[in-house]
């Protein structure tokens, strides 16, 4: 499953790369996400988790940043597995800074490979929205603690807990949007 | 071979309950009443229990498997890995078709719920908290989720297991003659092509799989209380798998709630359970749930087939190409003869005379559950019978003929029997045109196709399908037919007791069958000892004599053959005991309703009961005592039912819903034991071709997932969905089996998709439709409605 997000920031990219170098304050705004180890190498353990109707999913797993200062890019590489309802992930995001106007364009390139249980149900089409709006989250997250005043004021936003049901029920309205989407344009 | 009427009307008296009677089922009393005993609800004392961790991807490599976690959890008692089996020589196992399987993956994974680890704890849930904590870590390998990717240059090797291996093919697979087949579609003046693809479909018995493994860490004596179509051979296997003296294991497979083939492979969780109490000392239990019996255990069908049909104008067929890609999932595990690749699939030629066939098969692997199982079919029929029935559909059709009259004008007819077909076959017998017209006649046929004209005119689509299908069952002759070097014959010991009453061993094993009612049916004609007198034990290997199982219908065939047979000689004994007790000469005795008199003397006679009596007090000098014996019957041939069934259909054409009007299903299954039983078979076989045509097909997405691995998406039709199903007979006897018996149980799911999908067919084919793959679900009807509305 491969998408692309691009976000517009209000603030210049040194500033915005500052942030997507603070991985700590980067996991508060992932939805569901806790980071609970750095192990110093760029590797880095935490949790993500997420309900999508019925479902409950709590992925445990590590991720390996690597990014490069200079062109303002950088890659996580991400395995995790969910105990409980044995399902397992893999993710790799790779993100580029770039100025835009007078403020900065993130782009993001997510490949998420979901197998197991979670992958099962056959509703890929949701999941994906789902991610779209998991990324929309994230963006609304960056932004506002970018336009925070202080560090401290920044560091106490962080995205909403995922609201399973609510993030399901629009994740399905927004795919059975698509659909008729597409059958209009044909 | 002509079809008789004599075989409608029972022999024997309705005390006595011989063949021909609807006697109720005796198995019924317990199983109704919530008394019958199933693997899972066997308890001994200090029982563990297993839960299989299993593997989420479909194909990666395994780095490592950290069981710490599992193992102190309280209550976890021990945790088996593919590395400790090794150590035992267990970590691979062969398969039935002769590949080898992982039992518990060690170096890779090869498909989704692939097992990797088994928890053993005291209590099932304890064990199911263990199997979450075991960590593995996988790195995912590219996956392949059809025959077509494995074939590409640059696919992955599934197999790497294997020396030398450097594609993905299982096995290439020919039968015919190509070069006269050639020859007979140089002659047509038209060839009729269908290429479709018979969906990956999974038996889904109502109980899934499990086992009771008890090891005696005393004694080294083993015994295996699991749910097995097969237990003599199964437990030939587990002494051959396990190195353990095969005396010492006894296979005790009580009741089973259906089994369609799915419990006839050996599951890596027998191996498991069996393995990990042998290490502890303990029975250890493991029962599959719902959603691990549908991932992992044994599928069927999953054929890409082209068949190509070579006619003239004037409507004769004159040869058939068929040329197919099998997926066969990550080990080649097709429950089926030594012999055969692709199962009997030689009887694609079905129903028709015709001079030349060729068949050619490729296995592919996949990163798919293994198995290939015959689903309620005999080794691939299902798959041949769909394939030309749909051909001669649509044969009909290109020449602008009734599908009815073209089969008539091929059809093998009743002098041809026995028939060798074009692909090596010998038939023994078939009236297929009586059966149609038996079946055209019920269902109204002349009067639908006027209705059907009448409603094309009034915008409605509305179908009328046929399949005039034969089955093959029975397997079969030793000289050709072996499970992993067993030849498939089965056997029947019958004991009389000195009351009269008897006890009958069998090497098959019923799944719901009703063999405890139908066996003892058969020796109930033979000797007149009523039915309800007869006691028949199977599925205990301690105490039945061997037989290779039951499925591909051969119990029937081949143990029913053998239950006659030994029945016969314990009435030639018997004869020598009345002739004794009636102090008259053997030859003038004669025998009628379970009684010995004396030729023109009626009145000086003896019951069965009688004799049974003395056979244990009252002998001739120097008889042996009792009245028991054993048969081992090898069928001459296999035995070929066949029949026709025509579906009625009507579609919406704004939703592409369906939905059957009639369906009329006339079989010839030779006598029926049992008409009741026979009936329920069909009614049950009905319904799983409907559910086959309707709905059902395992699914994969392209990371290898399956889609279909709970009833909420691999669906089971209910009484709501269930057409209504109107039964007709006739009855052609197999020439060679001793009652005149062919096997049931599977004409009706070989049968019937055929013609449900032809009915489909046949409503849109004005709009130019030929060929809707299976399931036929509505947004397959609405989609091919679209591209053909111009």
């Amino acid at each position: 499953m491969k998408f692309t997000e691009v976000i517009e920031v209000d603030r210049n990219p040194a500033q915005v790369w500052e942030l997507f170098c603070n991985v700590q304050e980067l996991a508060l705004c992932l939805p569901g996400a806790e980071l609970t180890e750095d192990k110093g190498d760029g590797t880095y353990v935490g949790n993500v988790s997420a309900k999508l109707g019925p479902m409950s999913s709590n992925f445990v797993g590590e991720c390996t940043i690597v990014s490069d200062n200079e062109k303002m890019t950088g890659s996580v590489k991400g395995k995790g597995m969910d105990r409980s309802g044995g399902s397992v992930g893999l993710v790799q995001v790779d993100y580029a800074i770039e100025a835009s106007g007078g403020g900065t364009r993130v782009t993001i390139d997510a490949d998420v490979t979901l197998s197991g249980a979670v992958a099962q149900f056959g509703r890929t089409a949701i999941i994906q929205e789902m991610s779209t709006r998991l990324i929309a989250e994230f963006a609304a997250c960056l932004e506002a603690k970018l336009a925070a005043e202080s560090a401290e004021q920044a560091h106490s936003i962080h995205a909403a807990e995922v609201k399973g049901v609510s993030l399901f029920f629009s994740s399905l309205w927004a795919t059975i949007k698509g659909w008729f989407r597409r059958g209009g344009d044909d | 071979m002509t079809t008789t009427t004599d075989h409608h009307h029972p022999i024997t008296t309705s005390e006595v309950g011989g063949i021909g009677h609807s006697i109720k089922r005796h198995e019924d009393d317990r199983l109704i009443q919530g008394a019958g005993n199933f693997v899972d609800d066997i308890v001994l004392p200090g029982m563990l229990h297993m839960t299989l961790v299993r593997s989420p991807w479909a194909h990666a490599t395994i780095n490592g498997i950290d069981s710490s976690a599992a193992e102190a959890i309280d209550g976890v008692v021990a945790v088996v890995t593919g590395e400790l089996l090794a150590e035992y020589n267990l970590a691979w196992m062969p398969t039935l078709s002769g590949d080898t399987q992982a039992v518990l993956a060690t170096d890779k994974v090869r498909y989704q719920g692939q097992e990797v680890a088994g928890v053993i704890a005291t209590d099932p849930y304890v064990a199911r908290d263990g199997a979450d904590a075991v960590v593995v870590d996988y790195d995912p390998l590219p996956v392949i989720t059809n025959p077509m990717q494995g074939l590409e240059s640059d696919a992955p090797i599934i197999r790497t297991d294997l020396e030398d291996k450097e594609d993905n093919v299982v096995y290439e697979w020919e039968a015919g003659d190509a070069a006269a087949t050639e020859e007979a579609f140089a002659k047509a003046d038209r060839v009729v092509r269908v290429e479709t693809h018979y969906p990956r479909s999974h038996p889904a018995p109502l109980e899934t799989c499990g086992i009771v493994a008890d090891v005696n860490p005393g004694t080294g004596e083993t015994t295996l209380y699991m749910t097995s179509q097969a237990p003599h051979a199964h437990r030939t296997i587990f002494a051959l798998v396990a190195g353990l003296p095969e005396q010492k294991i006894r296979i005790v497979s009580p009741d089973l709630g259906g089994g369609f083939g799915n419990k006839v492979p050996v599951y890596p969780g027998y191996v498991v359970a069996t393995a990990a109490s042998l290490v502890i000392g303990k029975p250890v239990k493991w029962i599959e749930t719902r959603y691990e019996n549908l991932i992992s255990t044994g599928f069927a069908r999953d054929y890409y087939m082209k068949g190509e049909l070579a006619v003239t104008n004037e409507g004769k067929i004159l040869g058939l190409k068929v040329d197919m890609l099998s997926d066969q999932g990550a080990f080649f595990a097709d429950a089926q003869p030594s012999k055969l690749r692709a199962g009997l699939f030689e009887i694609v030629t079905g129903s028709y005379d015709l001079q030349a066939a060729h068949v050619t098969t490729k296995g592919v692997y996949t990163n798919k559950a293994p198995g290939g199982v015959a689903y309620r079919c005999s080794f691939r029929v299902t798959e041949a019978s769909y394939l030309i029935e749909r051909l001669v559909q649509n044969a009909a059709y290109e020449l602008e003929m009734d599908p009815a009259e073209f089969r008539s004008m091929n059809f093998i007819q009743p002098d041809q029997f026995p028939y060798e077909s074009a692909t090596g076959l010998v038939y023994d017998s078939g009236d297929y045109e009586t059966a149609m017209r038996k079946a055209m006649e019920m269902i109204g046929y002349d009067e639908l196709r006027v209705e059907q004209a009448k409603a094309r005119e009034e915008g409605r689509l509305v179908g009328i399908g046929i399949a005039s299908f034969t089955d093959i069952v029975g397997a079969g002759p030793s000289k050709d037919y072996d499970i992993i070097g067993l030849k498939m014959f089965d056997s029947a010991e019958l004991r009389v007791h000195p009351t009269g009453k008897a006890i009958l061993k069998l090497g098959v094993k019923t799944q719901g069958q009703g063999h405890e009612t139908t066996f003892a049916q058969i020796v109930a004609e033979e000797l007149g000892i009523p039915a309800t007198d007869i006691k028949v034990v199977h599925g205990d290997t301690d105490n039945t004599p061997y037989g290779l199982g039951t499925y591909g219908s051969r119990s029937t065939p081949v143990a029913g053959a053998a239950t006659a047979i030994v029945a016969r000689n314990l009435r030639d004994k018997a004869r020598d005991i009345a002739a004794h007790m009636l102090e008259a000469s053997a030859d003038d005795l004669e025998w009628e309703n379970g009684k010995f008199s004396v030729k023109g003397s009626p009145d000086s006679s003896v019951s069965i009961q009688d004799i049974a009596f003395a056979a244990y007090t009252n002998l001739p000098e120097g008889m042996e005592a009792g009245l028991e014996g054993v048969h081992y019957y090898d069928p001459p041939n296999l035995t070929f039912p066949f029949g026709t069934y025509i579906v009625a259909v009507e579609i919406d054409a704004g939703t592409g819903q369906w939905k059957v009007d009639r369906m009329v299903a006339v079989d010839d299954c030779g006598v029926r034991i049992n008409p009741m039983i026979v009936e329920g078979q069909i009614h049950g076989g009905l319904t799983e071709g409907f559910a086959m045509s309707n709905m059902q097909s395992m699914s994969f997405d392209d990371d290898g997932n399956c889609l279909t691995a709970h009833f909420d998406n691999y669906m089971i039709p209910t009484a709501w969905e269930t057409p209504r199903f109107e039964l007709g007979e006739t009855i052609t006897l197999s020439p060679h089996h001793p009652i005149g018996a062919k096997g049931v149980g599977e004409s009706a799911t070989v049968g019937s998709p055929a013609a449900y999908v032809n009915a489909i067919i046949d409503a849109l084919r004005h709009m130019g439709v030929t060929n809707i793959d299976m399931p036929v679900l509505p947004d397959r009807i609405w989609q091919a409605i679209q591209e053909n509305a111009g």
